[in-house]
């Protein structure tokens, strides 16, 4: 090929004109005042292909063309013709003018060229190189930024440069910031030595060897052996087997990033500017992509970083979203306890409330029944206590609290606090213990009272209080008192005649008044007076009960007054004869509406007391009349039976059995009229009473509506007054 | 040997002149009788008595104050006093027991048994 590229570009002039010819005839009937333009065209191509000698040809020959073809005359040379020259001129002038601006654009300065190219050679190769580098570039431009990895970028921009290069090694060397230096990547041939990854620290190359490469310089060397350099850095370069080499800085904007570098080991070699030319663009392009790479390593390291942090955001986000349930979950739990503690205390308050008031009404309760309840603490002080036994205390309930029993009942000390003291020591209770004495209040009364003591335990060993119960039973003691005197006396009463009985009855049996008649006969006597006076004993008993129990029919009629104490008189006259005593009726009209026989039971028990207390030779007199003609009896303590006398319709009679006997006591007319009351026990024995005379008086005179009592002095006897209907009240 | 001289005191006649018929005609004793307490008093002081049977519902002054006078009186006090009662209440016992009387014998109760009983309480063969 070598043979005919220096003949190309005169070829070139050749043909270009012809075509300018051949275009210029052919469009002549359309373009016939431009002559010159397709020749002008073909100068300049072949100019530009070629160089200002193949221009000169294509204008020498453009010029002869158009001379001959178009300058009159037509088809003859006229080579002095003033518009030839012209012509000529214009050509020539396109000519240099063209290859002058071709040499001015691929000068450029700092570009050493080292070989002596043939020129025509060079005009020949230029633009195809220059096409075909600029499409390399493009090609490796592309593979290189294919990639925004580093040391992939670099792998490629080395293997592409020794592939178009068909060199035997291509590495980049990246700098420290000591300028000392690692291969960064290498692509070898596989007959020659690896160097990658090799550290080159050497002492020789310093700031000056690396100052030029920072202001862009490019090195080319043919041969190392020749090229004159160091000795250090020669046998650094031998070392590697480097026999040419071509180094071009990576440059970061202003800052020197590495070197690309090639270097050819089996023999030298003339490094082409092409070349050059080529590396120190693949060497822009690199530093672009390492720029880019270091970008997007800076990009992904700061994504990374902002990944990173962004997950350490939402870790932190989470675990404090986290911390937040977590939290908000125990203060609910928290909350929640606490309500159930604020609901729970509220119900314990109520269940206390309750308890309290259910205390209380348990206090007042049993308050309304008269039981005295109260609790006293450890030192005997008084916790508790309910109206009752305030009312038993006879202290107001306000003074109790806080004070003992001792204090407040000083005369009943000796006998409660060793109680209470035992109750709080041993835990025992004392129960149902009768007690007897006065309250400060009332110092003149005696008092009885059952007290039960409980202990109260605060656990199962320690009694922390004592419960008190006190009832009063002064009325029970009285009425117990009573009953039992009643029973005593029923008891004597009746075992008393029994015992007359049973002895003189005894006494015979034994026979020791078998022969003494008058003996024998006394006894008989005895046993028959005792045994008349259980038998009318019997039948009183046995008629009050009646009369008290309502059994007792009364059998109600109009009768005479003077016909009932008539008759009266005449049951009782002869004890009256044997005791010198005048029975006087009073006479009268009045009539009555009574059971005449209880009337007249009542009468003769009257008049036979009556009898039994007067004196011999007194009189006694019976009388009845309306009771509003008489002044009514005296409403006195002496006579309660009195004080509760109902109005009636009409007036009631009135009876009196007056008497001229001993009289009898104050003290006794309250109770004469009950049971076994008599003024003088005696008197049953003595006067043959049964002690129950006036009890049936009375009841007999209630069932009929009416009411007894008595008048008595010591002086003028005794006068019994009873009341009765005078019709019937129903 | 003297003959044992009993008081015999009650304020019921008839019961008095039985309870006299059974010492003297049953067992043989010689007997004083009181109608009430005074009386009692009196006769206890001057009739050499050996022992008194008391009767304890009596007018006046009962049987339980006959007793306790007898006992503040240094003649009397140490005449043995058997009480003769028609009452059975259990006050009266507790009061017998507190008094240290030397025995109690209730009536209503067969000759024999009440002639027994005082010899046993006093110690006297019938």
């Amino acid at each position: 090929m070598r043979g005919y590229r220096p003949v190309l570009p005169y070829a070139m002039a050749f043909s270009s004109t012809a075509i300018a010819l051949l275009l210029t005839l052919g469009l002549e009937p359309w373009f016939s005042r431009s002559i010159s333009s397709w020749f002008c065209l073909a100068v300049l191509i072949s100019t530009g292909y070629g160089s200002w000698r193949s221009g000169i040809l294509a204008a020498v020959l453009a010029t002869l063309v158009i001379n001959y073809v178009w300058l009159p005359p037509r088809y003859q040379f006229t080579l002095a013709d003033p518009e030839t020259l012209g012509q000529l001129g214009l050509f020539l002038l396109i000519t240099f003018g063209s290859d002058w601006l071709t040499h001015r654009t691929q000068n450029r300065p700092g570009v050493e060229v080292g070989s002596d190219i043939a020129e025509c050679q060079y005009g020949q190769n230029l633009l195809q190189q220059r096409l075909e580098q600029q499409r390399l570039i493009m090609e490796m431009s592309q593979r290189i930024r294919r990639s925004l990895h580093l040391q992939e970028i670099l792998q490629t921009t080395v293997d592409e440069v020794r592939h178009y290069l068909q060199t035997d090694r291509v590495i980049i060397f990246q700098f420290a910031p000591s300028w000392s230096g690692t291969v960064a990547v290498e692509s070898v041939d596989s007959e020659w030595k690896a160097i990658l990854s090799t550290e080159i620290n050497d002492p020789c190359f310093g700031q000056q060897y690396i100052e030029p490469f920072q202001q862009g310089l490019v090195t080319a060397k043919a041969d190392i052996y020749t090229a004159g350099i160091g000795e250090c850095h020669l046998n650094l370069l031998s070392g590697f087997q480097v026999r040419a080499n071509l180094v071009v800085p990576i440059l970061l904007g202003e800052s020197l990033w590495g070197l690309l570098i090639a270097h050819h080991c089996a023999a030298p070699r003339h490094w082409q500017p092409s070349e050059i030319e080529l590396l120190q663009q693949l060497a822009a392009q690199s530093g672009i992509a390492i720029q880019q790479a270091a970008l997007f390593e800076q990009l992904q390291t700061e994504l990374t970083e902002r990944r990173q942090i962004e997950q350490a955001l939402q870790q932190l986000n989470s675990q404090l979203e986290q911390r937040v349930t977590d939290r908000t979950t125990e203060l609910t739990q928290t909350n929640d306890r606490l309500q159930q503690e604020l609901s729970d205390r509220a119900r314990l308050q109520r269940e206390l409330l309750q308890r309290e008031q259910l205390l209380d009404g348990f206090f007042n309760a049993a308050s309304t029944a008269n039981i005295g309840l109260c609790i006293h603490d450890q030192h005997l002080r008084y916790l508790k206590l309910n109206q009752a036994l305030a009312d038993i205390n006879g202290i107001p309930i306000s003074a109790d609290f806080a004070k003992s029993s001792a204090e407040l009942l000083p005369t009943l000390a000796a006998e409660l606090m060793p109680q209470l003291q035992q109750v709080i020591a041993t835990g025992q209770p004392i129960s149902n213990l009768e007690l007897s004495g006065t309250i400060p209040s009332q110092p003149g009364i005696q008092r009885d009272w059952l007290v039960s003591y409980f202990p109260i335990f605060a656990d199962i060993n320690q009694a922390i209080a004592v419960g008190t119960i006190v009832l009063d039973i002064t009325e029970r003691k009285k009425i117990e008192q009573i009953k039992s005197e009643f029973i005593g006396i029923v008891s004597h009463e009746l075992r008393t005649p029994l015992a007359a009985i049973q002895l003189s009855l005894g006494l015979l049996k034994t026979g020791i008044y078998n022969q003494k008649p008058a003996k024998f006969q006394r006894m008989i006597e005895i046993a028959l007076i005792d045994t008349n006076r259980l038998v009318n004993l019997v039948n009183d008993i046995l008629d009050l009960e009646r009369l008290e129990s309502g059994r007792a029919v009364l059998e109600k009629t109009h009768c005479q007054a003077i016909d009932l104490m008539q008759q009266a008189v005449d049951s009782v006259q002869v004890l009256a004869t044997q005791q010198q005593i005048t029975l006087t009726i009073v006479p009268t009209h009045v009539e009555v509406w009574v059971a005449a026989d209880a009337i007249l039971q009542t009468l003769t028990n009257l008049l036979s007391n009556a009898i039994k207390f007067s004196p011999s030779g007194g009189t006694i007199w019976l009388s009845a009349q309306p009771s509003d003609t008489i002044a009514p009896p005296i409403a006195s303590p002496s006579f309660p039976t009195t004080s509760s006398s109902p109005p009636s319709s009409s007036p009631d009679i009135l009876f009196a059995v007056k008497d001229q006997g001993r009289g009898i006591p104050p003290e006794k007319l309250e109770t004469i009229f009950e049971r076994f009351q008599q003024v003088d026990a005696s008197d049953s024995r003595a006067k043959g009473g049964t002690g129950l005379g006036l009890a049936i008086c009375r009841s007999i005179i209630e069932q009929h509506g009416g009411q007894i009592w008595v008048e008595s002095s010591s002086e003028a006897g005794s006068t019994f007054f009873f009341t009765l209907p005078q019709e019937d009240g129903a | 040997m003297m003959a044992r001289r009993i008081l015999v005191v009650d304020d019921e006649e008839r019961l008095r002149e039985l309870v006299q018929a059974c010492l003297e005609d049953l067992a043989g004793w010689e007997t004083r009788v009181a109608a009430s307490g005074t009386e009692c008093l009196q006769l206890a002081q001057s009739e050499g008595i050996d022992a008194i049977v008391l009767d304890v519902s009596m007018p006046e002054m009962n049987g339980f104050e006959v007793y306790e006078q007898l006992q503040a009186n240094p003649v009397t006090q140490a005449i043995p006093v058997i009480f003769l009662t028609a009452k059975v209440l259990p006050t009266d016992r507790d009061r017998f027991a507190r008094l240290g009387v030397a025995g109690v014998i209730t009536k209503p109760i067969e000759p024999l048994t009440l002639t027994e009983e005082i010899a046993e309480v006093l110690g006297w063969a019938l």
